[in-house]
């Protein structure tokens, strides 16, 4: 399922390099692949594209932001650059870097006169140079698509530039959807951070249609780990029968919605009967050896000391300051033998850092692509798995008796699977983990059985409005590694009584006087709260938080949101102010209370 | 009878109209009351069009009376053209010659689900609902492209 780079020596229909400073035109055939390489990194390559058959017809920034919504054309739904007659010229099928400008002109003389380098060559000039054979007449300065060129538009409308992102060997695949003249530079900016001060080359590669490389984003887990692309889970083939409405999520192709359904139908359905969601892009370590109990006992919040086998507890990894590292479910597999699910793949560095420093003996086993995960939830769950679900014997119990953070292992119709009490929705509900092989054959088997139970598939959007609904936190949003779990709302989950326990004493502090406190709050409008809009003390000029999530409450019938507030306002019953169009104009009292309006007592996910 | 209603209060006032069961409306369904008199099509969070009864008169008061001291507009639109036609038939000639906007699908569209598509270039909106015992499919244009439309279907 993973997706392979492509290797620099795949032999190419042309294969051109651009030479520092310079710029070269080149046509395309429709169907045919442009593969644009940084070859030595931070490298900005300025691309331009006409209409083969009529030159004035043009790639056209502006357009293509407003079609897409979208500042540059991201992989997916949303990766077309159109022309100025609204057609389509091109497609991003698969983009290493992920910075490009598509606001600011290829540089210009201009530009370098003013800085004070009269003489300076440009990216403009350079395509003027390279486009005049095909009769095109030259231009000041150039509306380009600037790959590679790492630019921000701040809220206070300015544009910047800075060193770009991309390293030695990061390129944009693109596929020509009509025949195509095409221009594409190696920038000759040298007097700015635009390619750290130093020129270097450009390589271009035109491939043949019948490549069909697939679709994908390079992820990076670490820092310094090799560009990884974007990868399908062993249920994106049965999901991609359902939508075409995909998005990268944590180095895997997740479906926001799905095909005849929406948003609110996948949410009602997860409210009033079960859905099913791939959350196969979480990922999973094994942790065993000697030490692997003192290892999370102290880099992990919750007291484990009492977590039997087939006990799972729901916390978090810390670090030094008490930040949160990442959220996540630790399961007891066994003695001295634990797996824990979280989002990130740095845990696993973290955690062997952490048992590095104490000598500690334990092995950190990453199986995220041995192991991946389907969530049913709703009030069906349990009568759909109770259809194909065997438990093993060992385990003597019956799914009915499988309590909340309880798992066991088992098989449906003969596959191997670890079902799991848990979920991220505020419903009962399982997850269901079990080896890639039999993915497909998983979901067909539990949407073939749930099908009279009015079983659907849920994709991120309904399961955003589900989470928020339920309090339930979203690493970027509530949390972060400068955010204590007493500032997140998972206070709950810190065993202060541990006697080792990663930035224990500054806990302690933070337990007595957070900064901030997550609450829960419900709008007197309908105007729906986004994240990082701000919320004011009642009628005062002044700030006493910031909305971390909002969203619609289809539950709750309002607007609703996560936010973090200063704690002398986060009082349930307190009425604060959220500050919508320019935080000022619009004030919407809201009320403070619990963070899930959906179940605050979690009967459900109990039940 | 097309009417078109949106703002942030666009669902509140839906569900004044209409009740309980339009919040479960997704975006790009629809559903029709059990008197069959209305057909409500949800096109956004807050926007939402209703096909009422010929013989519905008292429509344009009880959206006004809804709407008051809201924030939406209400109207029917001038500049929106309707065609209807029976779903069998229709529907395959659709799949041959429109092309909808990504991610939608048109293939098996089932009943109360819409789409934005194109013909040759030109706008429409595609609605398949069960209006008064008929599987039909109403397709919205622009008024002045509701001939240019018919012609490509070729109905009159």
């Amino acid at each position: 399922m993973a997706v392979a780079l492509i290797p620099s020596s795949l032999p190419a229909l042309w294969d051109c390099t651009i030479a520092p400073r310079t710029a070269i035109a080149y046509t395309v055939r429709a169907g045919q692949y442009i593969q644009i390489i940084d070859v030595e990194g931070q490298q900005c390559s300025d691309f331009l594209a006409f209409a083969l058959d009529d030159l004035t017809e043009e790639l056209d920034s502006t357009v293509t932001r407003t079609l897409n919504g979208l500042a540059v054309p991201r992989v997916g739904l949303h990766g077309k650059y159109f022309s100025n007659r609204f057609r389509p010229l091109v497609e991003v099928i698969q983009d290493t870097c992920g910075r490009h400008d598509s606001f600011l002109l290829a540089c210009t003389a201009k530009y370098y006169e003013e800085a004070g380098y009269p003489g300076h060559p440009s990216c403009s000039e350079n395509f003027n140079l390279a486009l005049a054979k095909y009769g095109i007449a030259p231009r000041k300065g150039w509306s380009a698509i600037n790959f590679f060129f790492n630019t921000t538009a701040s809220d206070d409308g300015r544009v910047t530039a800075g060193e770009s992102w991309s390293r030695a060997g990061d390129y944009v695949l693109l596929q020509a959807k009509q025949d195509l003249l095409c221009a594409s530079s190696a920038c000759p900016d040298d007097i700015d951070p635009a390619n750290g001060w130093r020129p270097t080359e450009i390589r271009v590669r035109i491939f043949a249609p019948e490549h069909n490389f697939p679709k994908a984003i390079a992820y990076r887990p670490t820092p310094h780990a090799p560009a990884r692309l974007t990868q399908d889970s062993a249920f994106t083939s049965s999901i991609r029968q359902l939508t075409d409405d995909l998005v990268e999520y944590n180095g895997f192709w997740v479906p926001n919605s799905f095909a005849h359904l929406g948003v609110q139908a996948e949410y009602w359905a997860l409210r009033e009967r079960a859905v099913l969601i791939d959350l196969s892009a979480l990922r999973k370590f094994d942790i065993t050896g000697k030490n692997a109990f003192d290892l999370l006992q102290y880099a992990f919040s919750r007291d484990l000391t009492k977590l039997g086998v087939g006990q799972s507890a729901y916390g978090c990894l810390l670090n030094y300051h008490g930040g949160i590292v990442d959220d996540g479910i630790v399961f007891c597999l066994g003695a001295n033998t634990y797996r824990y699910v979280g989002n990130c793949e740095q845990d696993q560095h973290w955690l062997e850092q952490l048992a590095q420093e104490h000598h500690w003996q334990v092995t950190i086993e990453h199986i995220s692509d041995r192991l991946h995960n389907l969530a049913l939830q709703g009030p069906r769950s349990r009568i759909i798995l109770e259809q194909v679900l065997a438990i093993d014997p060992q385990w003597q119990i019956s799914l009915s008796e499988l309590g909340y953070f309880r798992f066991a292992t088992g098989t449906i119709k003969r596959i191997p699977v670890l079902v799991s009490r848990t979920g991220y929705t505020g419903e009962l509900g399982y997850e269901l983990f079990v080896d890639p092989a039999y993915g497909a054959e998983l979901w067909q088997i539990l949407t073939a059985v749930g099908e009279k139970y009015g079983l659907t598939p849920m994709g991120m959007l309904a399961l955003e409005r589900a989470r928020i609904e339920a309090g339930l936190l979203s690493a970027g949003r509530e949390f972060d590694d400068l955010t204590s779990p007493y500032e997140a709302g998972i206070g709950w989950t810190v065993s202060l009584k541990k006697e080792q326990l990663i930035a224990k004493d500054t806990l302690l502090k933070l337990k007595e006087h957070p900064p901030k406190v997550t609450v829960g709050l419900v709008l007197d409008s309908n105007d729906i709260p986004c994240h990082c809009q701000p919320v004011y003390a009642l009628g005062k000029a002044w700030r006493v938080g910031v909305i971390t999530s909002g969203t619609f409450s289809p539950y709750c019938d309002r607007p609703i949101a996560l936010a973090q507030l200063k704690p002398a306002y986060a009082t349930p019953g307190t009425k604060v102010e959220v500050g919508f169009i320019d935080g000022k104009q619009r004030r919407i009292p809201a009320t403070v209370g619990v963070m899930s309006p959906y179940d605050p007592e979690k009967l459900k996910v109990r039940g | 009878m097309l009417w078109d209603f949106a703002g942030v209060d666009g669902l509140a006032v839906a569900m004044a109209l209409f009740g309980e069961p339009v919040k479960k409306l997704a975006v790009w369904r629809s559903l029709v009351t059990p008197d069959s008199c209305y057909a409500i099509l949800r096109l956004c969070e807050g926007n939402f069009r209703i096909r009422t009864a010929e013989q519905d008169h008292n429509f344009s008061e009880k959206l006004a009376q809804a709407c008051t001291g809201k924030r939406v507009w209400y109207a029917q639109l001038t500049y929106l053209g309707a065609l209807s036609f029976p779903s069998h038939t229709i529907l395959p000639r659709l799949e041959q010659i429109a092309t909808p906007k990504p991610p939608f699908r048109l293939h098996n569209l089932p009943l109360d689900c819409a789409l934005p598509a194109r013909i040759d270039g030109t706008a429409i909106v595609l609605w398949r609902y069960l209006w008064q015992g008929t599987d039909l499919v109403q397709i919205h244009c622009a008024q002045r492209d509701r001939q240019k439309i018919s012609d490509y279907l070729q109905v009159k």
